[in-house]
């Protein structure tokens, strides 16, 4: 089934604080009218992922869902000043342009504000090589989210406005897409 | 001394022959020090989750012990989606923090293609910064084309670099007190 909204959580870890915020902008999406599919990298089968197996049933239909995607979010706790291997182990084996006119957004979490430039120095480079077309971003602290608050995780107010008018952004982009195509 | 060849690759073999390459240069200038090869390809490592690293059992266990009882590395990366593989990622999210701190770090990368030269420069080399690696400044990006088709290097300048590379690893471990006067 085609998703108007791809959210890809990279965490690997069980109880996480991006996957939290990742499924809250998707709660946020869905209350707009979009559809939204939520892709947790832990989902997926670990020996398709560590074996790189592109050809897995579990890969084809992650990229289609990418593929079909208007928008996609993509997510990633800082580990080791980067996105996780875990994530990167799902992005190598996907198709290199599998993000080609697709808006994206990127979100990190980490332990300290040292880690913002993750964000621009990992990931967008990496989603860009997908042929992605990044927005400006989201970086959060881990302080500023509550992961047990699962209506609203983030407990910081300038971090939420952040988020917001990033998400807004998105959206307006996307909404803008579809109305050209209208017309 | 010990110095580990880590081939980070889980596919192909040229990473895992331009990683034994150094490690020959290695022995052949100094028989005391003692090398192994680490390839990615014959461990299958769990995908880190943020647990304490002594909580992982079998080969992550085995694969985190050897790289922190190392006294220098030569890392050997392929180049996927214009970043380090995954697989190889996970790794370093498996390391403690000061697992390669203070050790001298000598990177080999190969690739398809001339356009990937900086991908160590920008995606690996900031990873072992935070670790806290000393990683030599220069190291020897191998194209393909350098190969024949028993997967042998057969260029001579780059033969001499791999050569060349050997010779500053043992001689920074050196200045760093990881050789002794005798060796």
């Amino acid at each position: 089934m085609m998703s108007e909204i791809v959210v890809l959580s990279g965490s690997p870890s069980e109880s996480s604080r991006s996957e939290s915020v990742l499924k809250f902008i998707g709660s946020l999406l869905i209350e707009e009218g979009f559809s939204v599919t939520h892709i947790s990298i832990r989902d997926l089968s670990k020996d398709v992922l560590f074996n790189g197996e592109f050809n897995s049933p579990t890969v084809k239909d992650v990229t289609k869902l990418i593929q079909e995607a208007e928008g996609v979010i993509v997510g990633s706790p800082v580990y080791k000043s980067s996105y996780s291997g875990m994530l990167k182990t799902l992005l190598d084996i996907l198709p290199q342009d599998v993000l080609e006119d697709t808006p994206v957004l990127p979100l990190m979490t980490g332990g300290s504000s040292s880690h913002l430039l993750a964000l621009e120095y990992a990931l967008k480079p990496l989603l860009a090589s997908l042929k992605g077309l990044n927005l400006k971003g989201v970086y959060l602290e881990d302080f500023q989210i509550d992961k047990t608050k699962i209506n609203n995780p983030i407990i910081h107010t300038k971090a939420l406005e952040r988020l917001t008018k990033q998400v807004a952004y998105f959206t307006k982009i996307i909404n803008s897409k579809q109305t050209n195509i209208l017309l | 001394m010990k110095v580990i060849g880590l081939s980070g690759s889980i596919v192909g073999t040229k990473t895992r022959v331009t990683v034994e390459k150094v490690l020959d240069n290695i022995t052949d200038l100094n028989k005391e020090i003692e090398v192994e090869l680490l390839d990615m390809k014959d461990y299958q490592l769990e995908f880190c989750d943020g647990r304490f690293y002594k909580d992982y059992t079998g080969d992550t266990r085995t694969v985190i012990e050897k790289i922190t009882e190392a006294d220098a590395l030569i890392i050997g990366t392929p180049v996927f989606q214009a970043s380090i593989p995954g697989a190889l990622k996970n790794l370093f999210d498996l390391l403690p923090v000061d697992a390669i701190m203070n050790k001298t770090i000598g990177i080999v990368s190969t690739a398809g293609s001339s356009h990937h030269h900086l991908v160590v420069e920008h995606q690996l080399k900031p990873i072992l910064s935070y670790l806290k690696g000393m990683v030599l400044p220069q190291y020897v990006f191998v194209e393909e084309r350098f190969f024949n088709e028993k997967k042998e290097i057969i260029d001579g300048e780059i033969l001499f670099r791999l050569r060349k590379l050997a010779e500053d690893v043992i001689d920074i471990s050196k200045r760093m007190g990881k050789v002794t006067s005798s060796g």
